[in-house]
């Protein structure tokens, strides 16, 4: 779950550096550029959950909120689902009861990958995954990250598509038959957040 | 040499020999202690101070928390590899039993397949429990069975939905009850959360021997100076630090070995220094040696005689001894009178020298009775070495009976008037009174601690990368047997929000419901309903073969007996989850922690707070309590010896003087804010008893003969010396057992000297 989670932070990429060279020709740079500038953002999601224990995907839904300052936040719609809160201090789960939980030991590299993302670090994420981006006349794009033989990483593909400067969607694929898909709603650009907003989706 | 003479030097031949051979036939190791913990007696009554005690020497204790070091920019395989490095070389010397890089995960893991190796014993119960208790609040009208294979379904179902499902789909495969994710926030605060620091690696290890052995201190620092040349071999510049028990001991006995020393040195300077002042024959005190040394060797012989092991403290607080076995050699040699025979010397002295030593052998004796071996001991030391020291001195100087020490002529004559006297008397008792309202209590075993600060500082940092704050509490829950710790853990759970291991060990009631045949009869129609449950809700029919394999598996084998099954899971808890329960002939003990410190509003049976070093030290009031009840009795003796040497109106007086000369000391002290401990109330115990002495010879102080006063000089000066000495110490305590002693002694000089208590018997 925690790694479906990072390519929302797309969202609020900052500038970075240009790794991938051979891959990105200058309107991919350009659009990644744009994608990496730091946003306040608030959207919906759909995210559905395929598994081999299933015949059909779990689909859950909920609320993605970004702050510039603080980090990503995101809330699901079932009541006893935790607040996920991604920000430069690592990983937290804030379950209704108050309770928080930091993510285990052992999701240090996918966190470091999460992290990457989160601030745009390609030159992190291109030790670990190759880069393909396809795109489409009419403005639709794809960035594939397939793993590389020697990374360490859980997931074996990372799959984003977007229209023009708008993420749309998300796959995260471990294996055929689990992976996690993403679908994002309408982007509200620079909400408002209130005092409670920040208290509860952020730290 | 006439036969009294041959007499007096074969005793004392044979007692320096015998006393010789016995401390040489000794054990140094066996009899002789640095470890602060032994300072408390090991059958304490109080339950805290015996389970702190008990936890020093056991595995606790053995704990050594090492850090590595590496510069920045080093590659994390080349760090991981120097980690495993450092592990595998302590594991392979004969110093070390366990030793966990706390990076690899490698016990975590090791705890995760213990646990779901053992799921269906350890889990189910509590789980089942719960769902039974469900099944009967529902009032359901299916049976239990198809009831809890569709409240299964429905939790799993809930599960995959949740966040925190993508990291579990593995697990869920073979646990589709949910027994160990649901575990995870139960667990989750027994592993120590360590800093994440990029350029460093921790490694957790665990001493074959207890820290406090000669096996648990330096073959352990060996050990690891050898791991830490092995991890450079991965990178060249790591660097280690390291804390442990073993540490603080070794670098105790190392510096109180250099305090006794230093002490020792420094007093014996300034009594020779003060002598040389006093006395024209300088070389004469090469007299005074002897009967020290074997006043020293029978203080030493008696305690180690009669204690099979005695801390060294006790050795630097006796060392003082010098300063009061040099007195009577003083008393007796400097009271010498032209043609007077030893005999008549010695009648003549008999009465101040016996009830100089008397007093200062029953103050000593009575705390003997002491529960704290250290008072016990000192004690001992002192009441024997004054004994030793006062017959070693009528013998030895029987040797020598026209020695002559020449005391250089000091004219000096402070005696007050006499119509002065009441009012001054007044006056300072009333300075006393004031003081001794300012009386501040502080008990603190640390102060007994050669402090090291450096250490200190470094274990602290190090406990803080581990993850072990001191900002919660910890819990101590007891029980004859696993069943009776498990029952008692469990009502401190329900009353408290504590993490244990216990959590993860069933209660004796669930276990026993969970293996009892109709239950088995149960879940084994459980299976087939909770198969087709799972189909209806949209689950592969082959997602939970495995699960269903090892369920039949479980079902299908007889139980094992709840203490075998505990006794065996806790035996094999890896890595530092091992020291959360500790079993003995005693019982079990289940250790538990809270993140914040909160009061219980009735302990729960079997359970009790460790509050630390807190904790120790109202143990240590209790103690100085008791000591300052014995003190009194001491001093009671004291009045009363006085009283029937030299008859009720002379005894009080005598008495007077170093009741007063404590309550004044006390009260300077007092008065500049020091606060006061069990040490003080020892000082102020050998204060009086010296004080005294200088009572008893002011008392027969003729002053056609001004080498008594001179006496009484010297040695009240001397002795005052040596204590201040001890005001130099880095142990708290001795320092301020120093100050006490000094300044009675000083106050006492200046009250003979100024005849304050008219005692002098005037010409």
């Amino acid at each position: 779950m925690i790694f479906r989670l990072f390519i929302l932070l797309l969202f609020a990429l900052p500038a970075a550096a240009e790794p991938y060279q051979a891959a990105l020709t200058a309107p991919w740079r350009a659009r990644i550029a744009d994608l990496a500038k730091p946003q306040t953002v608030s959207a919906a999601f759909t995210e559905s959950r395929y598994t081999p224990l299933k015949k059909k995907p779990v689909i859950v839904t909920g609320t993605v909120r970004i702050d510039r300052a603080r980090g990503l936040s995101l809330s699901y719609d079932q009541p006893r689902a935790p607040v996920v809160i991604l920000d430069a201090r690592g990983l937290l789960l804030r379950h209704p009861d108050g309770r928080e939980q930091t993510a285990p030991p052992e999701a240090e590299t996918d966190l470091r990958l999460l992290h990457a993302l989160f601030a745009f670090n390609l030159v992190t994420l291109e030790k670990s995954y190759a880069l393909t981006p396809t795109g489409s006349p009419n403005g639709a794009w794809a960035l594939g990250f397939t793993r590389g033989a020697d990374s360490t990483a859980s997931y074996r593909e990372l799959i984003l598509v977007g229209e023009a400067t708008r993420l749309t969607a998300i796959t995260l694929t471990k294996t055929p038959n689990l992976r996690t898909e993403i679908t994002l709603a309408v982007t509200q650009v620079d909400p408002v957040f209130t005092a409670a907003d920040l208290a509860r989706y952020f730290r | 040499m006439p036969r009294s003479r041959r007499y007096a030097l074969c005793t004392l031949l044979a007692f320096t020999a015998l006393c010789g051979a016995w401390l040489l036939s000794l054990d140094h190791r066996q009899h002789f202690t640095t470890d602060v913990s032994e300072l408390l007696p090991a059958d304490e009554r109080d339950p805290e101070a015996r389970l702190a005690l008990s936890l020093v020497s056991e595995r606790q204790g053995r704990v050594v928390l090492i850090a590595l070091d590496a510069p920045d920019g080093t590659s994390p395989t080349a760090l991981a590899a120097a980690g495993r490095a450092h592990a595998a070389a302590l594991l392979a010397s004969s110093a070390f039993v366990s030793a966990y890089p706390l990076a690899d995960q490698s016990w975590q893991q090791a705890l995760g397949r213990l646990l779901h190796a053992r799921r269906f014993d350890l889990l189910l119960p509590g789980w089942l429990a719960e769902q039974r208790q469900a099944y009967f609040n529902e009032n359901a009208p299916a049976s239990f069975p198809d009831w809890l294979a569709t409240r299964a379904t429905a939790a799993l179902d809930a599960h995959l939905a949740s966040p925190g499902a993508a990291a579990t789909t593995d697990l869920v495969a073979s646990d589709p009850l949910l027994l160990l994710v649901s575990l995870s926030d139960q667990a989750a605060p027994l592993a120590p959360a360590t800093a994440a620091t990029p350029n460093r690696v921790l490694i957790w290890a665990e001493t074959r021997d207890g820290p406090l052995s000669e096996a648990g201190q330096q073959p352990v620092f060996d050990a690891l100076t050898a791991a830490t040349t092995a991890a450079r071999v991965q990178v060249p510049e790591i660097t280690a630090r390291f804390t442990g028990i073993a540490r603080f001991a070794a670098a105790a006995k190392e510096s109180t070995r250099a305090e006794i020393t230093h002490l020792n040195t420094l007093a014996i300077a300034c009594v020779l220094g003060l002598t040389a002042l006093f006395l024209r024959r300088f070389h004469a005190l090469l007299h005074i040696l002897p009967v020290v040394l074997i006043s020293t060797l029978g203080a030493i012989a008696a305690t180690t005689a009669i204690f099979p092991r005695v801390h060294v403290l006790v050795f630097v607080l006796g060392s003082l001894l010098s300063g009061v076995a040099v007195d009577y050699a003083f008393q007796l040699v400097l009271a010498r009178r032209e043609n007077e025979s030893y005999a008549d010397r010695l009648r003549r002295l008999a009465i101040p020298l016996l009830g100089g030593a008397g007093t200062t052998f029953a103050g000593f004796l009575a705390l003997t009775v002491s529960e704290l071996p250290l008072v016990r001991q000192l004690g001992v030391y002192v009441a024997a070495g004054i004994v030793v020291g006062l017959v070693a001195t009528l013998l030895y100087f029987s040797l020598f009976p026209k020695l002559d020490f020449t005391p250089r002529r000091v004219s000096f004559n402070a005696t007050l008037p006499a119509r002065l006297r009441v009012p001054l008397l007044l006056a300072l008792a009333g300075l006393a009174a004031v003081g001794l309202t300012r009386l501040r209590w502080h008990d603190d075993l640390r102060t007994l601690e050669y402090p090291s600060p450096s250490l200190r500082a470094e274990d602290a940092a190090l406990r803080t990368a581990f993850g072990q704050a001191d900002t919660g509490a910890t819990l101590v829950t007891r029980g004859a047997t696993y069943a009776e710790a498990r029952t008692r853990w469990q009502q401190l759970a329900d009353a408290a929000p504590v993490s244990s291991i216990a959590s993860l060990l069933p209660t004796p009631d669930a276990y026993s419901a969970a293996t009892a045949s109709a239950t088995r009869a149960e879940l084994t129609a459980f299976l087939p309903a909770f198969r087709a449950a799972t189909e209806a809700a949209g689950f592969e029919p082959d997602a939970f073969n495995q699960f269903q394999r090892d369920f039949a598996a479980h079902l299908s084998e007889p139980a094992a007996a709840y203490e075998v099954l505990l006794g065996d899971t806790l035996a094999h808890l890896p890595g530092p989850l091992a020291l959360l329960a500790h079993a003995d002939a005693d019982g079990v003990s289940f250790l538990s922690t809270a993140p914040r410190p909160f009061t219980l509003s009735a302990a729960p049976e079997g359970t009790l707070a460790l509050s630390g070093i807190e904790g120790l030290n109202q143990l240590f009031s209790r103690y100085r309590a008791a000591t300052a009840r014995l003190s009194l009795v001491g001093i009671a003796v004291l009045v009363l010896i006085a009283c029937v040497l030299n008859g009720p109106r002379i005894g009080l007086r005598i008495a007077a003087l170093p009741v007063l000369a404590t309550g004044l000391a006390f009260g300077v002290l007092a008065l500049r804010g020091e606060p006061f401990s069990l040490f003080h109330l020892i000082g102020a115990l050998l204060g009086v008893c010296l004080a005294d002495d200088y009572a008893h010879f002011a008392h027969v102080d003729d002053p056609a003969h001004p080498q008594g006063r001179a006496a009484i000089r010297l040695s009240g000066l001397t002795t005052a010396a040596s204590f201040a000495v001890l005001m130099t110490s880095a142990i708290p305590a001795v320092a301020a057992l120093g100050a006490t002693v000094a300044l009675i002694v000083i106050f006492a000089l200046v009250f003979v000297e100024t005849d304050l208590f008219s005692l002098r018997p005037h010409a």
